[in-house]
């Protein structure tokens, strides 16, 4: 196979000259070099297109960078996130709430959900023993009777199964709002906290601050 | 407009479903092929005589038809608002609280009541149990000494 290769290129060899063989080359080749013509090694070291001024202004920025990943370092460790919060609210109302430090809300959602619920759970049991009562009746008065005292605390059990499925809807709503609230104040505090900072350590060495 | 008879659909579907079922095989709203027996009417009471060895109430009332009745309960009370036990059971109009070997009654003032019932079957044939109409206005008794 390369034997047969080799010998086709001495062929290609001999049927061209190498004069245009050259002019072939460097018609492949001209893109590139007026690409590295197009190259300027000043434009490319010019820090001013970054808008810094000179090498103490990209210094200065680059402790900046240094301090905002340190920072964001923090907010991840301390801020909530929305997907657990909203997870945490779906499986026990308002305990989001509470993780995202909302303690009087959290506890709100939790007492109208165990409120609404346990009512809800009580007029239940109350249907179930009149319903028990009405298929054991025989005389058509308790038969009407008991069929009315079951009906009743029914509608009421599932009235109230209905609000604390509102609440369990709004619960879920008002987690994000309290937890991107409860962000923005962790920010905050991060920055006002860095912000009070007069001395840091860093790879650089000590930073003090007036 | 779309979204607002899908609510109102769903709204009626999870109504529906919280309601309570008439599962009670003598219930006749659940049950149209039951028939309700007729309230008791023209309940009459009569004690035996005063001094009688045998105590009894001897009690008529109006015949219901035989199309909604099998046979009769016999209530007694205390009082006209006390609760009131079934003392008897009888398949036609007239009873004797007490004329037989096991009644026995004793001296002193009764309320008697009395309502009709009727065998259910279900469409198998099964007896579902008996179904009892209304009961009849109480009737006071005295019982003499």
């Amino acid at each position: 196979m390369r034997k047969t290769i080799f010998l086709l290129l001495k062929q290609a060899q001999r049927a061209i000259p190498s004069y245009l063989a050259l002019i072939f080359i460097l018609m492949a080749l001209a893109p590139s070099l007026a690409a590295q013509e197009q190259f300027d090694i000043n434009v490319f070291a010019d820090s001013t297109k970054y808008g810094w001024e000179d090498w103490r202004d990209r210094n200065t920025y680059r402790m900046d960078l240094i301090d905002r990943q340190e920072l964001l370092q923090i907010y991840e460790m301390e801020s909530s996130q929305i997907g657990t919060s909203i997870l945490k609210s779906a499986i026990i109302p308002g305990y989001g709430q509470i993780s995202s430090k909302a303690w009087t809300k959290g506890t709100i959602f939790l007492g109208a959900e165990l409120l609404s619920m346990g009512v809800s759970l009580y007029f239940y049991d109350r249907s179930n023993y009149y319903y028990g009562k009405y298929m054991e009746a025989t005389q058509i008065d308790d038969i009407q009777h008991y069929f009315a005292a079951a009906q009743t605390p029914r509608y009421y059990s599932w009235m109230f199964m209905a609000l604390g499925a509102v609440v369990w809807g709004y619960n879920i709503y008002d987690v994000i709002l309290t937890t991107d609230s409860y962000n923005a104040q962790v920010w905050q505090e991060i920055m006002e906290r860095h912000g009070k900072k007069t001395i840091s350590m860093g790879p650089d060495g000590i930073q003090l601050r007036f | 407009m779309k979204y607002r008879n899908l609510i109102l659909l769903l709204s009626l579907i999870l109504l529906a479903s919280c309601m309570v079922k008439r599962n009670n095989p003598l219930d006749p709203v659940g049950n149209p092929n039951i028939i309700v027996p007729d309230q008791v009417s023209g309940l009459q009471c009569f004690a035996s005589g005063t001094g009688a060895a045998n105590k009894y109430v001897e009690l008529r009332w109006n015949a219901n038809p035989s199309l909604n009745t099998d046979g009769y309960y016999i209530y007694v009370g205390m009082a006209y608002n006390s609760e009131y036990a079934v003392v008897d059971t009888v398949f036609t109009n007239i009873s004797s609280h007490g004329g037989k070997p096991w009644h026995n009654v004793k001296a002193g003032d009764y309320w008697y009541k009395v309502s009709a019932f009727r065998d259910v079957f279900s469409e198998d044939g099964i007896a579902q149990g008996k179904l009892e109409g209304r009961r009849s206005e109480p009737r006071f008794v005295r019982v003499p000494a």
